[in-house]
């Protein structure tokens, strides 16, 4: 059953080489992104290649975005994660072939807007039990190792 | 009108300002040199870290840094005094106990959600339209992200792509003692964000302690085009900020206190040349005249460097000011640009302004810095009289009551900026703390004009006022000082006096003409001081060469 | 009243063995009776009741006290934890409250609307003082320092919150099997799945261990294990209901949702907590209508009680993907709609495969920022190092499950310096263009159906590996959310399956804040559909008389 379904999902048949409508050289965004990667050090492709063997934006590379989220991945963890991640994200990549010139984007459902507070002070009425919550609090900050290198 | 080079001679090598006028797009704007031997406020702080070079090298260096020119851009965060924070209804108070202002939103507990503050949208709009800016009628808010312990979210709610406000500019009078001038500095952007908590680092440096009373206290980020070409302007351009900031009275604007930030980028370039030279930024400033060193030994610093052929030392980086050292020293390289992966914050709806709204913020706005600088010049007050009254809002007001009242502006002027201010320095008072009232001041100056009261004793019962208030026409009348303008009486006196002296007098017939003082102050302290003194000289003089009686 | 309940149905197969599963219990059907899997037989059905009003009732007619009344519910649930494991942690105030209630009433004093019912609480929704994990082991041991709004208003009102329930990590996944602590089974057949994120609310409800339960819906959470368990699942429209105490996991789509037994139960549930937060500022000022007013009783209904009603019957939900079975239901619904006095016909939504990867991108974009915040530092279970970023490091790595961890990977991704425009962006945009085409079909039909999943529910560690497999089952769901509409899902038939087959939801979806449409056709459809009992094996016949 869950076979049938996944034929439902993958109603676009994913290409092998996604060819990038939007991503002409001249759109901003190519532009961007190349802007981006000259400047990212470890965005190390060559930009000649890109174009030509057509291949979507640069794979994950997956420690390098665990390190990013703060997550201690091992290395048996990052062998696994990464063809998953790369399964995935191809998959997004059929969205490259959809024509979306002239749609707006939605950052949510309509929401009136209009929701704001008036500036008057309140306290919150337990904050011991915040306080409480901290696993390393020295009375009265919380406490945090040292810090190597601010991001 | 020819640019000019304008250099400022100082003893100390490395507070040079060596700064070219530079032509700017929206309107030209010189300063006029100035005399060449004045000293300069960050002279006065020198300390004695600073090496001081033999004359001949200080012609070099000078000759080098005329080649130049400095590119400046001043990033600052303005603190604002809003009841709560941002996005909570936690009140912020400088200095309270750490962590005692927090909730879970704040704190950025589990299921905790952002609120705005009106508020703070009111001082934005306030400070886009001092700053002469295009407000964004449709602007959004975006997550800022990184990881750091006084950032509970992980992420600072901010404005990325679509500011608040944007493309502006700000006037401002660079002080009379570097030379005066006016100028207009662009504004980039202005935007809406939350400030993250405090960190202290032990001393050991193996852990550091988070206070997040502050996590969450909205600021106001104002990005400057880069415009400035050297320290004093660039001094100035904070300063100016500080003043709006409390003219609007949106916040206190407090270096020192955090609540006013600025974070210098500057570069140089051989002038002439029309790429810009490597960027590099200095925190830690932590007042107008740090800014102002910092500036001009960078400026040296990355001359030096290229003069050399070692330009390429120069790396885009970010520097810390070391007020001990007077230097700036490496903080952390710059590897490629950071990612904060922005992207636009869900759990707030759009910000949308009306032009209504915006227009009575309009009409809500008080007397700016600039227009009120104007029009004191038009009442016919010097720079360095406009500059004084006008910059500090309280004086400002002060000022504006007393010729309210009709007093005589220049009076008016010389009165607060002489005598008022020697004694408030001494009190330590603020303008708000003395009593004298300007009621009171604009009637002291119409009481000396007219003759009521000499100008000596006017001082007098000046110091009385401002100590311990009181009325004008009260002290006048239980001191008896109504000033004597009656000849008659005048002469009375002048003539008991010279009876009273006749050795002097003979004195002075026989030529000692100086002693015609000793008799006027004979006669001034018989009349209490409160002889006119035009009125008394004028009979005392006819008496005085009059013949022998 | 809670009646004694009969299997309504005989399937071919006599559930013979017993299941061994985490325990070695074996279950005891209900009945040893020979069941087929022909039109139902048994006429002797009352329609579905609302258990809240019957409790009401009883309460204040003194047929029965709450003490009584949450006593024989504690008792079930006791005896069907062991196999279910829907709840995470179960109060020990829940005897009081009921005592306290009792003496209230003794007092003649005024009770709330939900007063005597036992309410389940997703524990992605903070509950003050009890402990409110996600399902995460970063959260284990960690109590709120306030309820969530939802909670408040539901406690104001008189619930008693009975416990926590099961889900997949903090929302993301299907199955409830991402849950750091345990797997909650389907109380129709506990070898397989109830569905997720809000497995433990929906079999909670559907083995009437509570009367109703809040789960959390971001891209089909509370329908999907609706549909599986055989319950009712309400999803209101974005904004409907304060997600003030709703861990966060797309902020753009969550929404805090209903399970009860019967729609009338869920109505009653979304009344108590709908309407405007000051907290939330995404919440809405539209004023909530009345939803409990409008519910008629069966004998009353007329015959053709929903003529005019223009049904829209989603071409794209009834493709290749879809099992057999589901589809028949579904269609059978669409015939029952029919005889009610709709007209129902067929409506092609374009672009509706494009919601799933766009709908996962976002998601995964907005999780990852989202679960930033759990760092170990201010609350949570912290692994001590001496730098701070192996703390992180470390406190994240072991606090987080597998799915958890690779949505923060990829949502780190989407999100990084030059891949906003190509996907962040992107799924923007399709966002907007199928909030345009739900609103250009809802402008021709009052509510659009279509089944709440492709099939029914299947076993547990089928679908583990593969995480597209996974993700392709909510492509009934997802488009929902993306368009922030309200949807009901209601049982509508059974596939072969289990010892009593297996239940399949239809889903009913609206138009903005149409919640009102929704309820009384559910409500119609459900009173209406004869012979057809949902209530799972699991329960035995000692229910509270």
């Amino acid at each position: 059953m869950g076979g049938r379904a996944l034929i439902l999902v993958k109603g676009l048949p994913l290409p092998k080489h996604h060819i990038f409508t939007d991503f002409s050289c001249n759109s901003s965004s190519a532009k961007l992104l190349r802007l981006r990667r000259n400047n990212n050090s470890w965005g190390r492709r060559n930009f000649s290649t890109w174009a030509t063997n057509g291949s979507s934006l640069e794979p994950p590379d997956v420690p390098r975005l665990a390190e990013t989220a703060r997550i201690s991945l091992a290395p048996h963890e990052v062998e696994e994660f990464a063809p998953k991640i790369r399964q995935v994200i191809d998959w997004f990549g059929q969205l490259q072939a959809v024509d979306l010139q002239s749609v707006e984007p939605a950052i949510r459902a309509d929401t009136q807007g209009d929701n704001f507070r008036d500036d008057v002070p309140e306290t919150f009425e337990n904050r011991e039990a915040i306080i409480a919550a901290v696993p390393n609090y020295e009375e009265p900050y919380v406490k945090v190792p040292k810090i190597l290198n601010k991001e | 009108m020819a640019s000019t080079v304008f250099r400022s001679l100082q003893s100390f090598p490395f507070c040079l300002h060596p700064t070219t006028l530079f032509r700017r797009k929206n309107g030209i704007f010189y300063c006029t040199i100035k005399g060449k031997h004045s000293q300069t406020a960050t002279q006065e702080k020198q300390t004695s870290n600073v090496k001081v070079s033999s004359h001949p090298a200080i012609k070099t260096l000078d000759k080098i840094l005329k080649d130049y020119e400095a590119i400046i851009g001043i990033e600052t965060h303005v603190q604002l005094s809003t009841l709560t924070k941002a996005f909570c209804n936690c009140p912020y108070n400088y200095g309270s106990p750490p962590n005692t202002s927090v909730c879970p939103v704040c704190m950025g507990l589990p299921g905790a959600l952002p609120v705005l503050n009106s508020k703070v949208i009111d001082s934005a709009i306030k400070v886009g339209l001092a700053l002469n800016c295009k407000l964004s009628l449709n602007s959004k808010f975006d997550r800022k992200q990184y990881f750091y312990p006084d950032l509970p979210k992980g992420y600072q709610i901010s404005q990325f792509d679509i500011p608040i406000a944007t493309g502006g500019f700000i006037d401002l009078d660079l002080p009379v003692e570097f030379g005066g001038g006016h100028r207009r500095f662009g504004i980039t952007r202005v935007h809406m964000e939350e400030d993250a908590g405090k960190l202290l680092h032990s001393d050991s440096g193996s852990y550091s302690q988070v206070d997040l009373n502050r996590a969450g206290v909205p600021l106001l980020e104002i990005v400057s085009e880069p415009d400035m070409r050297n320290g004093i302007e660039a001094a100035e351009y904070a300063a100016e900020l500080q003043r709006l900031v409390r003219y609007l009275g949106v916040g206190n604007g407090n270096m020192q206190e955090g609540s006013l930030r600025c974070d210098v980028n500057i570069s140089i370039r051989p002038i002439g040349q029309s790429q810009f030279g490597t960027k590099v930024e200095i925190k830690n400033l932590n007042s107008f005249s740090s800014v102002s060193r910092a500036i001009d030994f960078e400026i040296s610093r990355q001359v030096q460097l290229h003069s050399q052929g070692q330009g390429d030392q120069i790396v885009q980086e970010t520097r810390l000011w070391e007020e001990g050292a007077q230097k700036t020293v490496t903080m952390r390289k710059k590897e490629g640009l950071a990612d904060y992966r922005y992207f636009p914050e869900p759990d707030l709806p759009g910000v949308i302004l009306t032009d209504e709204y915006v227009k009575d913020i309009h009409n809500s706005l008080p007397e700016l810095p600039e227009i009120k600088r104007r029009r004191y010049e038009k009442m016919g007050l010097s720079m360095q009289d406009v500059l004084f009254l006008a910059n500090d809002i309280n004086v400002a007001k002060y000022f504006d009551a007393t010729i309210a009242k009709g007093a005589d502006v220049k009076l008016a002027a010389n009165w607060i900026m002489g005598d008022i201010a020697a004694y408030m320095k001494n009190e330590k008072l603020t303008i708000d703390e003395i009593k004298l009232t300007p009621q009171e001041l604009a009637e002291l100056i119409a009481s000396i004009k007219a003759g009521t009261i000499s100008g000596k004793i006017g001082k007098e019962i000046l110091f009385e006022l401002l100590a311990k208030g009181g009325t004008v026409k009260g002290i006048i009348e239980e001191k008896d000082l109504v000033q004597i303008i009656d000849p008659a009486e005048i002469e009375k006196m002048v003539d008991k006096v010279l009876l009273d002296n006749p050795k002097q007098l003979e004195q002075y017939r026989g030529g000692k003409t100086k002693l015609q003082g000793y008799f006027a102050g004979q006669v001034m302290k018989a009349s209490k001081g409160k002889a006119n003194p035009g009125l008394l000289n004028k009979i005392l003089l006819e008496k005085l060469n009059a013949k022998s009686s | 009243m809670l009646s004694s309940l009969q299997p309504p149905r005989t399937l071919s197969r006599f559930p013979s063995k017993p299941i061994y599963l985490f325990r070695k219990t074996s279950l005891k059907p209900l009945s040893s009776q020979p069941i087929t899997n022909s039109t139902l037989t048994d006429q002797s059905q009352s329609q579905t009741h609302s258990q809240i009003l019957s409790i009401r009732h009883s309460l204040l007619c003194g047929q029965l006290t709450a003490t009584q009344l949450v006593e024989s519910f504690l008792t079930r649930l006791r005896q069907t934890e062991p196999h279910l494991r829907s709840f995470l942690h179960v109060s020990d105030t829940v005897l009081r409250q009921a005592n306290e209630l009792d003496e209230k009433i003794k007092r003649n004093e005024e009770v709330g609307p939900l007063a005597g019912v036992l309410v389940g609480v997703k524990d992605n929704i903070c509950t003050a003082g009890m402990p409110s994990t996600g399902g995460s082991r970063i959260l284990e041991g960690y109590q709120p320092p306030f309820d969530a709004t939802a909670v408040r208003k539901i406690k104001e009102l008189g619930g008693i919150v009975v416990g926590k329930t099961n889900l997949d990590e903090f929302g993301m996944g299907s199955t409830t099997e991402g849950s750091a602590f345990q797997v909650t089974a389907n109380p129709w057949d506990v070898s397989r799945v109830p569905g997720g994120s809000s497995g433990g609310s929906a079999a909670a409800v559907s083995a009437r261990q509570c009367v109703v339960s809040l789960g959390s819906d971001t891209g089909g959470s509370v329908r999907q294990p609706a549909s599986f368990c055989g319950v009712v699942g309400l999803k209101p429209t974005y904004g409907r209901v304060s997600r003030f105490g709703l861990m966060a996991y797309a902020s753009s789509l969550d929404v805090i949702g209903c399970f009860g037994s019967s729609v009338e139960d869920a109505g009653i549930l979304l009344q108590a907590i709908s309407g405007h937060d000051k907290l939330d500022a995404t919440s809405s000022k539209q004023e909530v209508p009345d939803f409990t007013s409008q519910f008629i009783s069966l004998n009353l209904l007329e015959s053709k009680p929903l003529k005019g009603l223009r049904i829209g019957l989603i071409r794209e939900t009834l493709d290749d993907g879809v099992d057999s079975g589901v589809n028949s239901a579904i269609r059978g619904a669409a015939s029952h709609l029919e005889e009610l006095g709709c007209s129902v016909s067929e409506v092609s939504l374009p672009s509706f495969s494009l919601g799933l990867p766009a709908y996962y991108i976002l998601a995964s974009s907005e999780s990852s920022s989202n679960l930033s915040r759990y760092d170990g530092v201010r609350y949570g279970n912290q692994v001590t190092a001496d730098e701070l970023n192996a703390l992180y490091g470390d406190s994240r790595a072991k606090g987080f499950g597998h799915e958890v961890k690779m949505r923060i990977l990829m949502g780190t991704y989407a999100l990084s310096a030059g891949y906003y425009d190509a996907y962040y962006k992107r799924a923007q945009q399709v966002r907007t263009i199928i909030q345009k085409s739900f609103k250009a079909a809802l402008d021709e039909h009052d509510i659009l159906i279509s089944p709440a999943a492709p099939s029914a529910a299947y076993k547990i560690g089928e679908k583990k590996n593969d995480p597209l497999a996974m993700y392709a089952g909510d492509i009934m769901t997802v488009n929902v959310n993306l368009a922030g509409l309200p949807a009901l899902v209601l049982p509508c038939g059974f596939v072969d399956g289990g010892s009593a087959g297996l239940p399949v939801g239809l889903q009913m979806i609206g138009a903005p804040f149409d919640e009102e449409k929704l309820l009384k056709v559910g409500h119609v459809f459900e009173q209406t559909l004869q012979n057809c009992r949902f209530v799972p094996p699991i329960i035995t016949d000692d229910v509270a008389s």
